[in-house]
């Protein structure tokens, strides 16, 4: 029996994680080549909405010849490695072997850049059991998201997230002697709710992550 | 100041692939890196084997001990694992690569500089650079340099071809390895300090490469000619050839998995470890508790639960880190196991140690699915990750449901 199979964020993840990451280096795991196909057109247009920085898509065999060339005079720079997981098995294990071997370079020289970049690897569910064999020390030191086509949901059977949503949004319920079904028709029929702005986005992220919890 | 600049200003501080900033580091009790820096002081002979897994504080250990030997000792410290091929690597690469890095880095930095004109050293190092180079046929064209970039040095074209250079040194071994040596020595005597050598990231070797190295190429190890700290496989300790390996390291140290209970000298280790980077700024006493217990004693790990939480915070619009932050960062830190795990990885997780294939313990312990952790009274107890008893948990309760 195969293991399960965790999801922990969606496209807006990607491109927040890649902007404030603590480790200039993400892969995105899409579903197949067709969610790599829609990552790398979002990152086009969410990254430049969401900070001051643009996505320069740099191809897999290119990241090494990248990596020596000076940065980029634009700015901040998100590098988008787009076809990481496309190729035959041979050209996979030569590809990811060679960003193992890289990875303090890359660290190294993303941090260096002012202000920093980071480098996003767009890969595919079904060819990262291969990557992880080539590259598992790229791997312990990068951010892995496996990207989910929605926003995040906290799974019913998974304890320990839904205990921890629900605790939260329990605190805030007792804040605010309101319950989160409240919460909801009063935002529906746009009657105030009496809670202050960051506690009300929190609790309105908390309800939706927990939808099918709830439902 | 922004609101959210606490936590932005933790993430900077917290990035579990760097060294720790300057300030930052906290000694572990006992001093590790003391120990090591007193062990290799007797002689030039000494050598020390390190064991320890991946995220458990070598390096930082080592960077430790590398500067609090540098007022002594000629510390060389190349990046050995980043540009040899761990797969298939002999001493010999190691310590051609080496002589040449100290070589190039070295004279760079202030060792030329600070030679009087006279020293003959001036003259003996650079003719053994290139004598050693023309050996490897790595020396650079002689003559005019053509106009355009400088031509690269004999550190650079090995580097860029170590394969290249293993046939050629094949022919030769014992020249090589006395000119490598010679280098060495040269450059360590110009510094007028006897070398240390610490060569870091040999653990990541899979186990039939460092079997090969450790074990048939053995004697080699105690021909280097200075003093080494060198780490290894884990795996390689659990093999009953080991003790054949033992006999030419003249001390084998472990560096194994914090204890995280609290009231232990590795759970107050883990606070000041947060501490240090301002972790109390932007998590309750709650939250940083349950990190260093998800941490499984690992430093490394116990910092990356902590910089996706305030990441995750920081996203989520937060000023603090919160439980569902938190709950989210654990998630994504385990989810890499879900690529490195393979179906019959997961049945040995659920064995006891004693029942689990040595090769496969080998493995899940280098990516860190299983942790090594010292037993009070002596000894070691391998337990499973606990990030990664998440994913078995998981597995165990979508076969029950499949069951049902």
């Amino acid at each position: 029996m195969p293991g399960p199979e965790l999801q922990s964020g969606w496209l807006d993840d990607v491109a927040a994680v890649a902007i404030s990451g603590s480790s200039p280096i993400t892969l995105a795991v899409c579903q197949d080549l067709h969610g790599v196909q829609q990552a790398r057109e979002w990152l086009q247009s969410a990254i430049p909405s969401l900070t001051k920085a643009h996505v320069e898509e740099v191809p897999a065999s290119s990241l090494r010849v990248r990596l020596q060339a000076p940065p980029s005079p634009n700015g901040r720079t998100i590098w988008c490695v787009y076809d990481a997981a496309e190729g035959s098995s041979e050209e996979l294990q030569a590809r990811w072997q060679e960003f193992n071997l890289l990875r303090d370079q890359l660290t190294g020289t993303l941090r260096s850049h002012e202000p920093r970049s980071s480098l996003v690897f767009l890969t595919t569910v079904t060819r990262m059991p291969e990557i992880s064999r080539h590259a598992p020390d790229l791997l312990a030191v990068a951010q892995v998201i496996t990207v989910s086509e929605e926003p995040f949901v906290v799974d019913p059977r998974d304890t320990l997230m839904v205990d921890s949503f629900r605790q939260a949004s329990s605190e805030l319920e007792a804040r605010y002697g309101l319950s989160t079904s409240e919460l909801a028709r009063r935002l529906l029929d746009r009657e105030p709710t009496g809670v202050p702005e960051p506690d009300l986005s929190r609790w309105r992220s908390l309800a939706g992550a927990l939808r099918e919890v709830l439902e | 100041m922004s609101r959210q600049a606490p936590l932005s200003e933790f993430i900077a501080r917290c990035d579990p692939s760097e060294l720790p900033p300057e300030g930052a580091y906290v000694p572990r009790s006992p001093d590790f890196a003391s120990r090591l820096a007193i062990e290799l002081e007797p002689s030039s002979k000494s050598r020390v084997l390190l064991f320890g897994q991946t995220g458990v504080g070598k390096s930082t250990e080592l960077a430790r001990m590398g500067r609090l030997l540098q007022e002594r000792y000629l510390v060389i410290q190349p990046p050995v694992d980043k540009v040899l091929d761990l797969q298939e690597v002999g001493w010999h690469e190691f310590l051609i690569y080496s002589a040449l890095w100290a070589e190039e880095h070295l004279k760079v930095n202030w060792l030329w500089s600070s030679l009087p004109e006279s020293s003959y050293l001036l003259a003996v190092i650079p003719r053994m650079r290139d004598e050693l180079s023309e050996a490897l046929g790595t020396k650079e064209p002689s003559g005019q340099p053509p106009s355009g970039p400088p031509p690269p040095t004999a550190l650079q074209r090995f580097r860029n071809e170590p394969r290249h250079a293993r046939p050629l040194i094949a022919r030769g071994p014992a020249q090589f390895w006395d000119l490598a040596s010679s280098l060495l020595n040269s450059i360590a005597e110009a510094a007028n300090k006897p070398a240390v050598l610490i060569w870091d990231g040999l653990e990541r070797m899979p186990l039939d490469s460092a079997r090969n190295l450790f074990l048939d190429a053995r004697n080699s190890a105690s021909e280097l000619p200075c003093r080494a700290v060198i780490t290894a496989p884990l795996g390689l300790s659990f093999e009953n050839y080991f003790g054949d390996i033992e006999e030419r390291f003249r001390i084998i140290e472990r560096l194994r998995a914090l204890p995280c209970d609290p009231g232990t000298a590795g759970h107050d280790f883990l606070l000041s470890l947060a501490e240090a980077r301002g972790a109390s700024q932007v998590f309750s006493r709650e939250l940083i508790e349950e990190a260093i217990r998800l941490s499984s004693g690992l430093p490394r790990q116990f910092l990356q639960l902590l910089s996706n939480a305030a990441t995750q915070a920081l996203v989520d619009g937060l000023e603090r880190v919160q439980p569902e932050s938190f709950a989210r960062a654990v998630q994504r830190v385990t989810e890499r196991w879900q690529y490195q795990l393979e179906p019959n990885d997961y049945e040995a997780l659920e064995l006891n140690d004693t029942e689990r294939p040595s090769h496969i313990r080998a493995r899940l312990l280098r990516i860190g699915a299983l942790v090594e952790h010292d037993l009070p009274m002596g000894g070691l107890r391998i337990v499973v990750n606990p990030l990664v008893e998440t994913l078995l948990q998981r597995r165990r309760q979508e076969a029950e449901h499949a069951r049902a």
